[in-house]
């Protein structure tokens, strides 16, 4: 596809750019204007040297080996850029209140909506690009880059001017002067968003070099580079990496939550690895559902990643009005916006009120890496619940699922949740490091391995232990039950029934895409009962954990029956764990938690270290 | 001539008053008025108990705030307060109109009359027949949860006429229709299972299929049945066959999430005659049917509740 000119560019290049990077990027001040043309550069020899360079083989820094394979993108090489929607000097305003900023106003700040570079923190978020020098370039010489396709609503371009980088009025495109293409330049770029609807964008970039003899000539691309380059998609964490920072909300005039919060700070501080804790002051328990933390990240020198990390927002909408639509406590995410920290909000609003619990980010869990059948998912795959087809009204936010999906490094396994309550895949299902092959196991509730305990604890004679000993359901009549009691009560048995066969049908959908085999399920004993609108855990589900390391787990105590002292629901957990070296930490959550609807995982969330595996590098 | 026009105004505004008065208080021998004589009798000889469910009530909005999930579930608030509370609860239910007040959230009053019917429900109370069923059929609030609490308190009650009133209703379609529907398997009698059965025989669209499984699925539960809870113990047999047979003859007309819930309606009624039931449904079947019900009858045979 290239004209015999570029090739012949493309070899002098070779010579040519190591002087640019020798130094050839000094200030350039040379007006922005072009001469006009005349008869003799329309018609005399005119051999550019057309070189336009990314970061193609990936290893932080521009250079000679990035030529090859630029124009396209692949697990191999391809270059690679943010988009640049954090807040590195920290300016963008925050108000916990829809009426003081609206859910609009609130998301549209970032480093990507001015024309400038906004200190040197903010230039490390921007990715690097360079022309490599034409020194024979005759004055009536002229260059543009462009961004081509959607790509072009999508980026801004810079122009390196000494030690500054600025942007023309157009962003997607830059103009060079004769004296610019002799000294070659340096250019950045970003992106202003991440990918959301592929149909509008499917975040590549396609920036074309073009020189000419003039600038009516701009258009005619015979002398032309091309090179693609790809925005970094939101990747969210597993648990396979350790938490680095966790976060809980500190709801007031709660003295069990303080109290969790508490026994959760000595924990995580007490932890191998210290974990920072930090409180978020929300009057919303459910600190897994209202954000999520997930990151972006792009080549660095080193082989290092440079990281933005993004908080989304969840697209759980509460109310009509267009500035207060989103639960409120999702607004955290843009309170921890900052240096190399962004926020992403993206909702549809006019989807049923009861659908909107799907939008939870308790309901968007990640497998773990593996492969499978040759296929391989190196950074995981989300796991997602979702209603039936034949509930159209009980779907996740379309938008932000497409979303989710177009960043197409996590492609989604989607099960069945619209039999909870609360419908999450949080409440049936959990993923752990182990010593395995596979390097993890999955955490089931069994529900059916829990009714055969009790019939075992009966038979022994216990049937007079009690469950929930000493709590109440939140009012001061007790909530403690007998083994007896349980299983003799119609209502948590058919329950507990109807919930062992939908998480049955949930993991042979699990089993069917990871290959999982039976002896890497790892099953927690808990039964369901129906509360309002569908299933919920009747005794505390002990998957529902926090993952602190490969080593610890801090996971809801759950109440069980006492024999000889010991609660076999917690004997039972405690084993199947120390099999993999997890050691268990035991938090009571019962109230206002497991009363709520959720346990340990749901009452906080966790941001993690960025694994060493680059997304880049997974073949999507 | 003034002073005629506001005598006449006069009039029609007291005739309008006594009107609305009339029309507030329940008639004399009215199921309403025969729940308010109830009420008055309680709160004389146990005050406490309404005491102690308005203080229930006054948690409502705490846990409306904090909620998980779309509805917040405060039932088990009020069925730990145990049959003391049927009055209070039954006027806070069905004459509210004092005491809605104070509670903000519209998600809060919806969560405060759920659980109230759930946890009402659950006592098994014949005298609240009437109210069940004006709520399910001709109550004002017709979101899904309310008549949903309704037709669940109905089904509670395992009787007949219970269940007949809810077979009338399942017939009629829409929201109220399709409440009864869902719940009418909770009743686990023979005649709820019969009413299903006929249901999915007709082949009805995905949507009502998936209904109707979840219920016969109700009807027919083998671990509910192992319970002393079961008040048709001597039917228990029937129920499950009938189930079953419903199911299995469904199971290779429908496809998708319809095939899947099926199945699970099929393991958790877990009939002793189920596995024949899939022998002579092989014989009507094409080559993919026959398929399904091959994977039908091994997820059988390791059905996870045995």
């Amino acid at each position: 596809m290239w004209a015999t000119p570029r090739v012949r560019a493309r070899h002098l290049t070779f010579l040519l750019l190591p002087l640019l990077l020798a130094g050839g990027c000094e200030p350039v001040q040379q007006p922005e204007g072009f001469p006009l043309p005349s008869a003799v550069r329309l018609t005399g020899p005119f051999t550019p040297v057309v070189d336009l360079r990314a970061d193609v083989n990936r290893d932080g820094v521009v250079d000679l080996a990035d030529d090859e394979g630029e124009d396209s993108w692949r697990a191999e090489r391809g270059a690679i850029f943010l988009a640049n929607i954090d807040d590195d000097e920290g300016i963008c305003p925050f108000s916990l209140s829809p009426r003081t900023l609206g859910d609009d106003q609130l998301s549209v700040c970032n480093d990507a909506r001015d024309a400038e570079v906004n200190g040197e923190e903010d230039l490390e978020d921007l990715a690097r690009l360079r022309i490599a020098p034409w020194p024979e370039a005759p004055d009536y010489a002229v260059g543009s880059v462009t961004v081509l396709g959607p790509a072009a609503q999508k980026v801004r371009l810079f122009k390196k001017f000494g030690d500054t980088y600025s942007s023309q009025r157009n962003p997607s495109q830059l103009f060079l002067t004769a004296a610019q293409l002799r000294r070659g330049m340096e250019l950045a770029i970003e992106a202003n968003d991440i990918v959301r609807d592929p149909s509008m964008w499917d975040g590549f970039a396609d920036v074309r070099l073009t020189i000419n003899r003039s600038r009516n000539r701009l258009s005619d691309t015979e002398f032309q580079d091309i090179v693609r380059l790809r925005v970094a998609p939101v990747v969210m964490f597993h648990h396979l990496s350790p938490a680095e920072s966790v976060f809980v909300s500190k709801v007031a005039d709660d003295l069990d939550a303080a109290r969790f919060r508490k026994d959760l700070r000595a924990t995580l501080t007490g932890a191998e690895r210290p974990v920072s804790l930090f409180e978020l002051e929300v009057e919303d328990l459910w600190t897994q559902d209202f954000l999520e933390p997930a990151y972006m990240s792009m080549p660095a020198p080193g082989g290092a990643q440079h990281v933005i990390q993004v908080n989304y927002r969840a697209p759980f909408v509460i109310a009509p009005e267009k500035d207060a639509a989103l639960r409120v406590a999702g607004r955290m995410a843009f309170r921890l916006r900052g240096r190399n920290q962004a926020a992403v909000q993206q909702y549809e609003p006019g989807m049923s009120e009861e659908s909107q619990t799907l939008n939870s980010f308790g309901n968007t869990e990640v497998i773990p890496p593996y492969e499978k059948d040759g296929v391989t998912y190196p950074l995981g795959r989300l796991f997602r619940g979702r209603g039936p087809d034949t509930r159209p009204d009980f779907q996740p936010d379309p938008s932000f699922t497409r979303l989710l999906e177009a960043q197409g490094v996590q492609p989604p396994v989607y099960v069945d949740t619209s039999w909870l309550n609360v419908s999450h895949v949080d409440e049936t299902f959990s993923f752990l490091p182990a010593n395995t092959p596979r390097g993890w196991v999955v955490l089931m509730a069994d529900p059916a391995l829990a009714r055969r305990m009790l019939m075992d604890l009966q038979a022994q004679g216990h049937g007079d232990a009690k469950l929930f000993t000493g709590l109440t359901w939140g009012f001061e009549r007790p909530a403690e039950l007998t083994v007896s009691e349980v299983l003799d009560n119609a209502g948590v048995m058919d329950a507990s029934a109807l919930a062992a066969l939908e998480i049955d049908t949930q993991r042979a959908i699990l089993q069917e895409e990871t290959g999982l085999t039976d002896a890497e399920i790892i099953r927690v004993p808990f039964l369901f009962q129906e509360v309002t609108g569908g299933l919920s855990a009747l005794q505390p589900a002990m998957l529902n954990l926090l993952a602190v390391s490969a080593t610890q787990v801090i996971a809801p105590e759950p109440h069980g029956p006492l024999v000889d002292g010991k609660d076999p629901f917690k004997t039972h957990f405690e084993e199947a764990l120390a099999a993999y070296g997890i050691r268990v930490h035991w938090s009571d959550v019962w109230s206002p938690y497991h009363i709520g609807g959720g346990q340990v995982h749901c009452a906080t969330n966790s941001a993690r270290e960025v694994p060493a595996t680059k997304w880049w590098e997974g073949g999507r | 001539m003034r002073r005629d026009v506001y005598r006449c105004l006069g009039a029609a505004l007291l005739l309008t008053a006594l009107t609305a008065g009339a029309a507030d208080a329940p008639l004399a021998g009215s199921w309403q008025a025969v729940l308010q004589e109830q009420i008055a009798r309680a709160r004389k000889e146990r005050p406490e108990a309404f005491a102690r469910v308005d203080s229930a009530v006054s948690r409502v909005g705490l846990l409306d705030a904090r909620k998980r999930g779309t509805l917040a579930s405060v039932s088990p608030l009020f069925r730990e307060l145990g049959p003391d509370a049927l009055w209070p609860m039954v006027e806070r239910l069905a004459f509210p109109s004092e005491q809605a007040k104070g509670m903000e959230q519209n998600s809060a009053r919806l969560a405060l009359a759920v659980g109230l019917m759930e946890a009402l429900g659950e006592l098994r109370d014949a005298r609240l027949v009437p109210l069940w069923k004006d709520l399910l059929e001709t109550g004002a609030d017709t979101r899904a949860p309310v008549l949903r609490a309704a037709a669940g308190a109905l089904a509670r009650m395992e009787t007949l006429e219970a269940a007949q009133m809810l077979i009338a209703v399942s017939r009629q379609g829409g929201p109220r229709g399709e409440a009864a529907q869902e719940k009418l398997g909770e009743c686990r009698l023979l005649v709820a299972a019969r009413a299903l059965a006929d249901a999915l025989a007709a082949r009805p669209g995905p949507e009502e299929a998936r209904r109707l499984a979840r219920s016969l699925g109700d009807a027919g539960s083998a671990w509910a049945w192992k319970t002393s809870g079961a008040s048709a113990r001597s039917e228990e047999g029937a129920v499950r066959r009938v189930a079953a047979e419903a199911l299995v003859r469904a199971y290779s007309h429908y496809t998708g999430d319809v095939r899947q819930a099926l199945s699970n309606a099929v393991l958790r009624v877990d009939a002793p005659e189920t596995a024949s039931l899939i022998d002579e449904a092989r014989l009507h079947a094409d080559a993919s049917g026959l398929a399904a019900l091959d994977a039908l009858a091994e997820r059988l045979r390791h059905n996870p509740l045995r």
